[in-house]
């Protein structure tokens, strides 16, 4: 599914180095973790999968289902079925909400050949996803995330990834803010999206949220590197422990 | 012609003699010179047919000759000859419709002052509007053409004791006509005012506004787009005279400038002595879609008395980038994503445009194509 090499990427701007050799491989149907201390380059990592500009990549690759992704313009890797859940929503303001998901729905089925949905139809299963995560029917007359809450922010993002049907999506801690309640809707929205051909990249600070969505793998991202791998159980041991270890090794 | 309009041209022309066409000395003009008008820009003068309006219920119009004296002596009475671009005008006029609502009405449909100038015409129409004691009225007044030289209109509105105005105003000359506007309007006791102009067109623009607030408790909504592309330099020149005690404006300004366009936006608000209990608040934002394109705003207060809330506030810049990376990440291609992002910055202005589905599809139509030539373009460019 995702086969990242070596990737180093640095800031444009300033040319500080922020990935420095990260190496890891997905397979289809796996929900991989990443962890790691603030600052350590998790969200460097989804922009750059992403496609965001302002990144300059060095070195290495990154291969998904079998193309050089990072050829493909933004719009091109949403419509191959990537998908970043931002750990900061943008707001939009006088882009309402509806208008935006409709374009968004309806721009990708078009790149994979699929037929527009009519306002109509959109409007009906874009009431019964937001239904399902919860989420207010008012707030899709709104700007795009403008005003919304933390958890309302949250939500959103995952609205936007039921509608858009992805093959592969990045989390960016998309538990943060989020009350428990919310979290375990959240979370029931990403497990109802799980199946042996979709794979997650769940990236987060906290282990309650892997509670919920487990894990195939867990990773540790410090400095710009993947520094240590394993299963479920790594996010207990982080979780008591802290990124101590990792800092001093860093 | 009447003698009173004889009268006022040869007042119009003797000021534009002494004026001539303003440069940036003149403060008024700081960021746009008119001494480079040639001939060709201006056209050649012909008689114009003014717009001619089909009865209605509460709606009269008169020519000068037929119409009561005291709608006569408010001709020319709100545009101050001082300026250069109303000088030349009222010089140049040839005829003028006097159009009244009366007190009391409310009309069922719109006025419309349509306008469409041919290549090679000066024109120069001239209205004066009188919108009676507690009458409502919406004003639909456009300008087109189809190739150079110039449209040069003024309109004086009265809006009478209690009454209500809604005036719409659009700007779409051809891209290489020169659009010289002004409009002037007063406001008796509790009377509002909204004013909406929509500048789209001519290569070389200016529109005058200019609002007295003369009764207490009356109140103006002041709204403007430019939508630039090219070569295109539009300046809009507003002033707002608070001259009554309890009087409220609001004024919105936005500029979106793409090419090598050049929006100029000066407001001034100006309170009178004794003007107490005023409110005035203005915006101007600007948004610029390429490097070679400007925008300068200018917001002015000038306030004499004491007991004002007034603000303004002017913002230039770019299109968000983070938030069209965030609309690109979710599929929406970059070119939809720009205009989503433009149309988003008018949205406000268009939403007050309102009711009238005529002048919202005007509107919608006027800045959709504006959007789909100004990123065409763009893309061209890079
Ligand atoms: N555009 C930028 N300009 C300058 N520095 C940047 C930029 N983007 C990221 N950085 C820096 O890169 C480093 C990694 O940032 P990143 O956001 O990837 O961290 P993170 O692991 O997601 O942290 P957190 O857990 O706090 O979300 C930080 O030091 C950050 O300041
Ligand atoms: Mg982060």
């Amino acid at each position: 599914m995702l086969s990242i090499q070596n990737l180093h990427a640095q800031i444009e701007e300033d040319g500080k180095e922020i990935l420095k050799g990260l190496t890891l491989e997905i397979n289809p149907g796996e929900v991989h973790a990443i962890m790691g201390p603030n600052g350590a380059g998790k969200s460097t990592l989804g922009n750059v999968l992403a496609g965001k500009d302002g990144y300059v990549i060095t070195e290495g690759s990154v291969f998904y289902k079998g193309q050089d992704l990072l050829a493909l313009e933004v719009e091109e890797r949403a419509h191959a079925g990537l998908f970043l859940a931002f750990q900061y929503p943008v707001e939009i303001p006088g882009v309402q909400m509806l208008n935006f998901l409709r374009t968004c729905t309806n721009e990708t089925r078009a790149a994979r050949g699929l037929p527009e949905l009519s306002g109509m139809d959109f409007l009906k299963l874009a009431r019964a996803k937001a239904a399902e995560l919860k989420i207010n029917p008012d707030m899709l007359k709104r700007s795009v995330n403008s005003g919304f809450s933390g958890g309302e922010k949250k939500r959103a993002e995952v609205l936007q990834m039921a509608l858009l049907d992805p093959q592969f999506a990045v989390l960016d801690e998309t538990d943060s803010g989020l009350d428990i309640d919310a979290l375990r809707i959240v979370a029931e929205g990403v497990n109802a999206l799980r199946d042996d051909k979709r794979s997650f990249l769940v990236i987060t600070h906290y282990q309650r949220l892997l509670d919920y969505i487990k894990p195939d793998h867990v990773h540790v991202l410090a400095d710009g590197k993947i520094v240590r791998s394993g299963g479920p159980e790594l996010a207990m041991e982080l979780e008591e422990r802290g990124y101590v270890d990792y800092e001093k090794a860093a | 012609m009447s003698q009173t309009l004889a009268s006022l041209r040869q007042s119009g022309a003797e000021s534009f003699a002494a004026l001539g066409w303003p440069n940036r000395r003149v403060e008024a003009y700081k960021y746009s010179d008119f001494t480079s008008l040639t001939q060709a820009d201006l056209g050649q003068t012909v008689a114009q047919p003014l717009a001619e309006l089909s009865d209605q219920d509460g709606l009269r119009c008169y020519k000068p000759g037929e119409a009561p004296q005291a709608l006569v002596d408010k001709i020319g009475s709100l545009v101050p000859l001082d300026d250069p671009l109303a000088a030349y005008s009222t010089a140049n006029l040839d005829d003028v419709l006097i159009i009244e609502v009366a007190a009391k009405s409310k009309l069922t449909g719109p006025i419309v002052l349509d306008h469409r100038r041919l290549a090679g015409q000066a024109a120069f129409a001239r209205y004066l509007v009188v919108v009676g004691r507690g009458a409502e009225a919406e004003l639909i007044e456009r300008y087109a053409s189809n190739g150079q030289g110039a449209s040069s209109p003024v309109i004086e509105v009265f809006v009478e004791e209690g009454a209500h105005l809604r005036h719409l105003r659009s700007q779409t000359e051809a891209l290489d006509a020169t659009h010289l506007g002004w409009t002037a309007a007063r406001l008796e006791r509790d009377a509002s005012y909204s004013h909406f102009a929509l500048n789209q067109g001519a290569g070389i623009s200016r529109h005058n506004i200019r609002v007295d607030l003369a009764g207490a408790g009356s109140h103006l909504d002041l709204y403007g787009l430019h939508l630039l592309d090219g070569q295109q330099r539009c300046d809009s020149h507003t002033r707002i005279n608070h001259n009554a005690p309890n009087t409220t404006s609001n004024e919105v300004y936005k500029s979106v400038v793409g090419g090598s366009g050049n929006s100029i936006f000066q407001g001034k608000i100006y309170v009178a002595k004794d003007s107490q209990k005023i409110e005035g608040n203005q915006m101007s934002r600007g948004l610029l879609l390429g490097p070679r394109a400007r925008i300068h705003n200018k917001p002015e207060l000038e306030i004499y008395a004491d007991d004002v809330i007034c603000s303004h506030g002017s913002t230039v810049g770019a299109l968000d980038e983070a938030a069209i990376f965030y609309l690109r990440a979710r599929g929406i291609p970059a070119a939809i994503a720009h205009k989503m992002m433009v149309e988003a910055f008018v949205q406000d202005v268009l939403d007050e445009v309102g009711d009238c589905a005529e002048v919202t599809a005007h509107w919608q139509a006027v800045i959709s194509s504006y959007l789909t030539s100004v990123f065409a373009d763009q893309d061209g460019q890079a």
